[in-house]
């Protein structure tokens, strides 16, 4: 293709590469790629601080009522689809191995490897995402809407509650919807955050040096597994579930 | 980062531990016990997966002191003043039935 001789090796050429981009990409507050890369980590981990005040409101809200209104919590609990919500947590935990696999092969500069495992993560994430619209369907089926479909009735003939306990269920399942949605969102944005990630590591933005965007764009969706590891038994595993119903 | 790397194996082996936990903490919400063992259970087993899942996938266990600086100041205010100091008021309600004015 070049006619004349190189004037560097392929290794030289790929070292000289790899200079220039490091510079590229250094700002100049930091002394070192590597200390820039633990100034975002550690810049992610604070933001993380305030996501765990966050959901760590909504989950402290939770126990405290599920302490206060116990049988309602357990029977609202008992009438969510847990086998979904089982589903969900597993394809939330393979996609936190995939993304964590991506960080892994970018640190070793693979490229295709980090845009497939990127791509892997998203479409995970996607999957969660079409399991809870799913759920969130034959909640709106199950009259589990409190405001707009449910069936106060329901609960006292159907599943003995006392007319004082209805109000409590509805209570729990605010909880549900509020902490379900705004779980949801999260992975949204994750989705989004991750795709750019692909989308720049497709484009060859990343090296071995530096991917710190996806080192901390990994974090982020970890934290958002985390969320609904807690969330599985603190929603749908309060009660005691029967086979066969 | 110049850090160590963790092998894909061990991250693959944290995953099956992962589900298998998953899977425990499902069977579990079958047996029947009362109420409050359910959420200690289940509690404790995601306290667990949550850990792996800060240790192993979000490199914990290789990062710099300030970063888990910062982890173990977010976990303290979350178990410690957080809940715990919310729950030493709202789980102690009625134990002293006929303290004065109340």
């Amino acid at each position: 293709m070049n006619p004349e001789p190189a004037l560097l090796t392929d290794a030289e050429h790929d070292e000289l590469e790899l200079t220039v981009l490091v510079r590229h990409r250094l700002e100049e507050q930091y002394e070192s790629l590597e200390q820039q890369h633990q100034t975002a980590a550690m810049g992610m981990w604070v933001f993380l601080a305030t996501e765990v005040m966050f959901f760590g409101t909504l989950f402290l809200g939770l126990a405290v009522y599920r302490h206060l209104y116990p049988a309602a919590f357990e029977a609202g609990s008992e009438s969510l689809n847990w086998i979904i919500g089982g589903i969900n947590t597993l394809v939330l935990l393979v996609s936190s191995l995939t993304i964590v696999l991506a960080v892994h092969y970018a640190r070793l500069g693979d490229r295709k490897k980090v845009v497939l495992f990127l791509l892997l993560t998203a479409a995970l994430g996607l999957t969660f995402l079409g399991f809870k619209a799913i759920e969130y369907y034959l909640d709106y089926r199950e009259n589990l809407i409190p405001g707009w479909r449910f069936d106060a009735r329901e609960w006292v003939t159907e599943k003995g509650l006392s007319a004082d306990q209805v109000p409590q269920v509805k209570l729990f399942l605010l909880f549900y919807w509020i902490m379900t949605g705004f779980h949801a969102l999260h992975v949204t944005l994750g989705i989004v955050a991750v795709l750019i990630m692909a989308f720049l590591a497709y484009k060859g933005y990343f090296s071995s040096a530096y991917y710190s965007p996806v080192d901390v764009t990994a974090l982020y969706w970890h934290f958002v597994d985390i969320v609904w590891i807690f969330l599985l038994p603190m929603l749908y595993l309060l009660g005691t579930h029967h086979l066969g119903t | 980062m110049a850090q160590r790397i963790i092998s894909v194996p061990t991250y693959v082996t944290v995953l099956v531990v992962l589900v298998l936990l998953t899977v425990l903490t499902v069977a579990v919400s079958f047996f029947h016990v009362e109420g409050l063992w359910h959420i200690v259970i289940g509690l404790s087993i995601a306290t667990v997966k949550a850990s792996l899942v800060v240790l192993f996938f979000m490199h914990a266990l290789h990062s710099p002191q300030a970063t888990r600086a910062v982890i173990a100041i977010t976990i303290f205010w979350l178990v410690a003043v957080f809940f715990a100091l919310t729950f030493s008021d709202y789980f102690t309600r009625g134990l002293l039935p006929y303290l004065p004015g109340h």
